[in-house]
C-alpha cells in the first residue's frame, strides 16, 4: 500500500515524476526530429476555379466509383483538409475507398478585395458554379450535396433555392436553428455588434474569429492540450499527430465581411432560416423545397455547433426519406476520431449508394 | 569553461533521481517519524522531507526546460508549426508550474497545522493567482488569440501615441493601477474606488482635459475634432476593458477560494488528490467551471460585446485619424482601397451576369 505523507502519495509523486522526466528528454529528441506533419495529401486534380474558390476532384480508389457524384461543401472558417488531415484517419480516402466520387470546394483565403462577397455571390454564384461544373463534367443531372459545419448551412441553403439539381443532402454538424443558447457561440453571437467589427476590419482576420473560438474553453483549448501533449512527448506519432491538428486549428482564413455581417444577423440574431424570412439574391429560401433524401448528422458533444441547432432540420422539411443520426464525439471528433473511421464515414457512404441507385436518375451527354 | 545547460540538465537529473532515492528512503524508514532537527531547526524531519522532494522537483524542471527552450531557440524544429507547439508547451509549462507551486504551498501549509491561516493564505496567493491568470494565461498565451482584446489594441495604441504626442501616456502607465483599484473596489474597498476615481481625473486633467479646453477652431479644427473623438473612443475602450479585466479577475479568485474549500474538505475525507497531477486537473477543471458558468450568462455575452465593440470603434476611428496624417503622403488610402475594390466588386458581378445571361441564350438558341 502506497505511503502517503501529509496527504501526498508519495509512491505514486515518485512514479509520475519518474516518467515525466523519461518522456521529456525524450520528447526532445522527438520534437526535433518530426517526419511528417503534411495534411490534406488524398490525390486529387484541381478542376476549377473562380477567383480564390477552387473545385478539387478525388482520384477515385476503386474500379467503378459511384454513378453519381459527390460534392462537399465546407465551412469558409478553417481549410477543408480537416477532412484528409492524416491518411490513417482521412474520412476523404475512406470515402473513397468505398467507392464515392467525390469533388471537394476549398474557398481560399479572401483578401481585401473581397469585403463586399456576400452570401448571394458564395451560393448562387461560386455553389452554384461548382454545382454545374460537377454536373456537366459527369454528365448528370444531379449530384449529392454533403455539407460540413457552416458549409452545411450554405448546403441547406442552396439545396433549398436550387433542389432539381441535388439529389440527396447530407449534412454534418450543421447549424440551421440559431435559436437556442446550448452553445456560448449562440450565446455571445446573439450580442455581437457584428456591424462595428466588419467596417473596422473589412475581412474579419482568422485570429479574430479565433479568439473567440479558443475563449470557448479556455483552459482545455489555451492549457490543458499542451500540458497533455507533454504526457505523450515520447511517443512520435502523437506529437506528429497533434502538429499537424494544431496546423490546422490556426490555418484560419479571414472572413469576407459583408458574408459575415450577413450569417451573424440574418441567422445567429434572426434566424431567419427556420423563420423562413431568409433572402438569397431576393429569392426566399424555403427550407419545404427540400424535398429529397436528407440525412442529419450531429455530434453529442458539439461545443462549437450544439445538437440543438442541428436536429431541428428534420422537421423543417418536406422530404419523406429523412435520418437524422448522432455519434458521441465532438464537433472535430466527427473528422478525425477512431469513430470517424470505423462507423461515421462508412455510415455517409452507405447511406448515399443506398440513395443513389434510383435507375431514374438521368444521365446526360457530357459538355465541354 | 562554463557549463552549458545542456549539460546541466542532465547533471540535474541524476542529482535528482540519487536525492530522490535517499528521499524515498528516509520515508519509508521507520524513524521518519516527527523529530526535532538540530541547530534550532524545529520543522519535524517528514516536513522537511517533503519541502526537499519538492525543492528537488523544482529545482530540476526548472533546469529542464530552461535548457530545451534555449535548445529549441536555438534549432527550431523544421515547420513553423511545430516550433510554434513547442513554445505554446513551454508557456503552459510555466502556468503548470505556477500552479505546482501554489500546491507546494498549500501541502507545505497543511503539513505544518496551519490550516488556520486558510485566510492569510488565500489573500497571499490571490494576487499570485490572479496575475498569473491575467499575464500569463489570458493576454499573453497565444499570440493569435485574446490579442484582440487585449494586446493588439494596445500596440494599436501605442503606435498612435506616439504619432499622437504621447498624449495617451500617463492612461497607459497607470493602466494596471488603476485595474488593480478597479479590482479591489468591486471586492467593496471604498477608499480603492475613490483612488481609482482619482487616478482616472488625475490622467484626465493632465492629457484630454487641455486638448478637449483648447479651442478648436481655424485650419486644424477638422482634425482636432478627429483627435478628440478618438480619445473619446479610447477611453471608452479602457473604461469597458477594465470592467473585462475585473470580471475575469473576480471569477479567478472565486474559482481558487472554491478550489481550497474543495480541498480541504477532501483532506478532511481523505479523497484529496495524491500526486500534483491529479491536483493539477482538480485545478483547471474547477478553473473551467466557474469560466463557463460566467461566459454562459447574459451579463457577460453584453460585456464581451461590448469590449470587442470598443475596441473595433476605437480601430476605426484610428485608421481614419491615421489616413489624415498621411494624406500628405504619396500612398493610396485604406479608404480609397476600399472605393476601388467595391468598384471591381460591382464590375466583376455584372460581367458573371451578363455572362450567364449570354450561355442562356446561346442555349435556347436565341441571337
Amino acid at each position: 500500500m502506497s505511503k502517503t505523507l501529509f496527504g501526498v502519495d508519495l509512491e505514486e509523486s515518485f512514479k509520475e515524476m519518474v516518467e515525466t522526466q523519461k518522456k521529456l528528454l525524450q520528447g526532445m529528441d522527438i520534437v526535433l526530429n518530426l517526419n511528417s506533419t503534411e495534411s490534406d495529401t488524398t490525390a486529387k486534380d484541381l478542376v476549377y476555379q473562380e477567383d480564390k474558390m477552387k473545385l478539387f476532384h478525388y482520384k477515385p480508389l476503386v474500379k467503378k466509383p459511384l454513378a453519381v457524384p459527390t460534392l462537399i461543401v465546407y465551412a469558409l472558417v478553417n481549410r477543408q483538409y480537416m477532412m484528409d488531415l492524416q491518411q490513417n484517419r482521412s474520412v476523404i480516402k475512406n470515402l473513397l475507398e468505398q467507392g464515392l466520387d467525390l469533388y471537394i470546394i476549398d474557398w481560399g483565403y479572401p483578401g481585401p478585395e473581397d469585403r463586399y462577397l456576400t452570401l448571394e455571390d458564395y451560393i448562387d454564384g461560386y455553389l452554384n458554379n461548382a454545382v454545374d461544373f460537377v454536373l456537366r463534367a459527369t454528365g448528370r443531372t444531379h449530384l449529392n450535396l454533403v455539407g460540413v459545419c457552416q458549409g452545411g448551412t450554405f448546403s441547406v441553403i442552396y439545396t433549398s433555392l436550387y433542389h432539381e439539381k441535388i439529389k440527396n443532402l447530407v449534412t454534418m454538424v450543421t447549424p440551421v436553428d440559431f435559436s437556442n443558447n446550448d452553445g456560448l457561440l449562440f450565446v455571445w453571437g446573439k450580442k455581437l455588434n457584428i456591424d462595428n467589427i466588419v467596417d473596422a476590419y473589412g475581412v474579419v482576420p482568422g485570429w479574430f474569429m479565433n479568439s473567440g473560438y479558443n475563449l470557448l474553453k479556455p483552459f482545455q483549448l489555451m492549457l490543458d492540450k499542451y500540458i497533455g501533449l507533454m504526457g505523450n512527448l515520447d511517443n512520435p506519432e502523437v506529437v506528429e499527430n497533434f502538429v499537424r491538428m494544431e496546423k490546422w486549428i490556426f490555418d484560419s482564413p479571414g472572413q469576407a465581411g459583408e458574408t459575415l455581417r450577413q450569417f451573424v444577423k440574418d441567422l445567429y440574431q434572426e434566424n431567419k432560416l427556420v423563420k423562413g424570412t431568409l433572402e438569397i439574391g431576393g429569392r426566399k429560401v424555403d427550407l419545404k423545397n427540400i424535398d429529397m433524401p436528407l440525412l442529419n448528422v450531429y455530434a453529442e458533444y458539439d461545443h462549437l455547433v450544439p445538437p440543438a441547432a442541428s436536429k431541428p432540420l428534420s422537421d423543417l422539411v418536406s422530404s419523406q426519406d429523412k435520418e437524422t443520426f448522432s455519434f458521441p464525439v465532438g464537433h472535430i471528433g466527427m473528422y478525425v476520431s477512431s469513430k470517424s473511421q470505423k462507423e461515421i464515414a462508412p455510415k455517409l457512404a452507405k447511406w448515399l449508394k443506398d440513395h443513389s441507385t434510383d435507375p431514374a436518375t438521368p444521365k446526360t451527354k457530357p459538355k465541354a | 569553461m562554463a557549463e552549458t545547460n545542456s549539460e546541466n540538465v542532465f547533471g540535474k537529473m541524476f542529482e535528482f533521481q540519487s536525492q530522490m532515492f535517499d528521499f524515498w528512503k528516509k520515508s519509508f524508514f521507520p524513524g521518519s517519524s516527527p523529530e526535532k532537527a538540530q541547530n534550532g531547526d524545529t520543522k519535524p524531519a517528514a516536513t522537511k522531507a517533503l519541502e526537499q522532494y519538492f525543492n528537488m522537483f523544482t529545482d530540476f524542471y526548472n533546469q529542464w526546460w530552461k535548457s530545451s527552450g534555449e535548445l529549441f531557440s536555438l534549432n527550431p524544429p523544421g515547420a513553423g508549426t511545430a516550433q510554434q507547439t513547442w513554445q505554446k508547451m513551454l508557456h503552459s509549462n510555466e502556468i503548470y508550474f505556477n500552479i505546482f507551486r501554489f500546491w507546494q504551498d498549500l501541502v507545505a501549509k497543511l503539513a505544518d497545522g496551519q490550516t488556520s491561516q486558510t485566510s492569510d493564505f488565500v489573500r497571499r496567493w490571490q494576487d499570485q493567482y490572479t496575475k498569473m491568470l491575467m499575464t500569463n494565461f489570458v493576454p499573453g498565451f497565444l499570440p493569435e488569440s485574446l490579442q484582440s482584446f487585449f494586446k493588439e489594441p494596445r500596440q494599436i495604441f501605442q503606435m498612435y501615441a506616439n504619432t499622437a504626442g504621447k498624449l495617451f501616456n500617463p492612461w497607459e502607465d497607470t493602466f494596471g493601477e488603476m485595474q488593480a483599484m478597479l479590482l479591489k473596489s468591486l471586492s467593496g474597498n471604498k477608499d480603492a474606488y475613490l483612488d481609482f476615481i482619482k487616478s482616472w481625473q488625475k490622467n484626465y486633467e493632465n492629457t484630454f482635459a487641455k486638448l478637449l479646453r483648447a479651442p478648436n477652431i481655424g485650419m486644424t479644427r477638422e482634425l482636432a475634432d478627429k483627435l478628440t473623438e478618438n480619445m473619446d473612443k479610447f477611453m471608452d475602450y479602457l473604461n469597458v476593458l477594465s470592467e473585462f479585466s475585473a470580471t475575469i479577475y473576480r471569477v479567478g479568485t472565486e474559482s481558487m477560494e472554491t478550489l481550497l474549500k474543495k480541498y480541504q474538505e477532501m483532506m478532511e475525507q481523505d479523497s484529496q488528490p495524491k500526486t500534483f497531477r491529479e491536483f493539477y486537473e482538480l485545478w483547471w477543471k474547477t478553473s473551467e467551471d466557474a469560466y463557463q458558468q460566467l461566459f454562459g450568462t447574459e451579463d457577460f455575452a453584453k460585456l464581451l460585446s461590448q469590449v470587442v465593440d470598443a475596441g473595433v470603434v476605437f480601430k476605426k476611428n484610428q485608421d481614419l485619424l491615421m489616413e489624415e496624417f498621411l494624406k500628405q503622403m504619396p500612398v493610396p488610402l485604406k479608404s480609397e482601397m476600399n472605393d476601388l475594390y467595391k468598384t471591381l466588386y460591382d464590375l466583376k458581378k455584372e460581367v458573371r451576369n451578363l455572362k450567364r445571361r449570354i450561355t442562356s441564350l446561346e442555349e435556347s438558341g436565341g441571337e
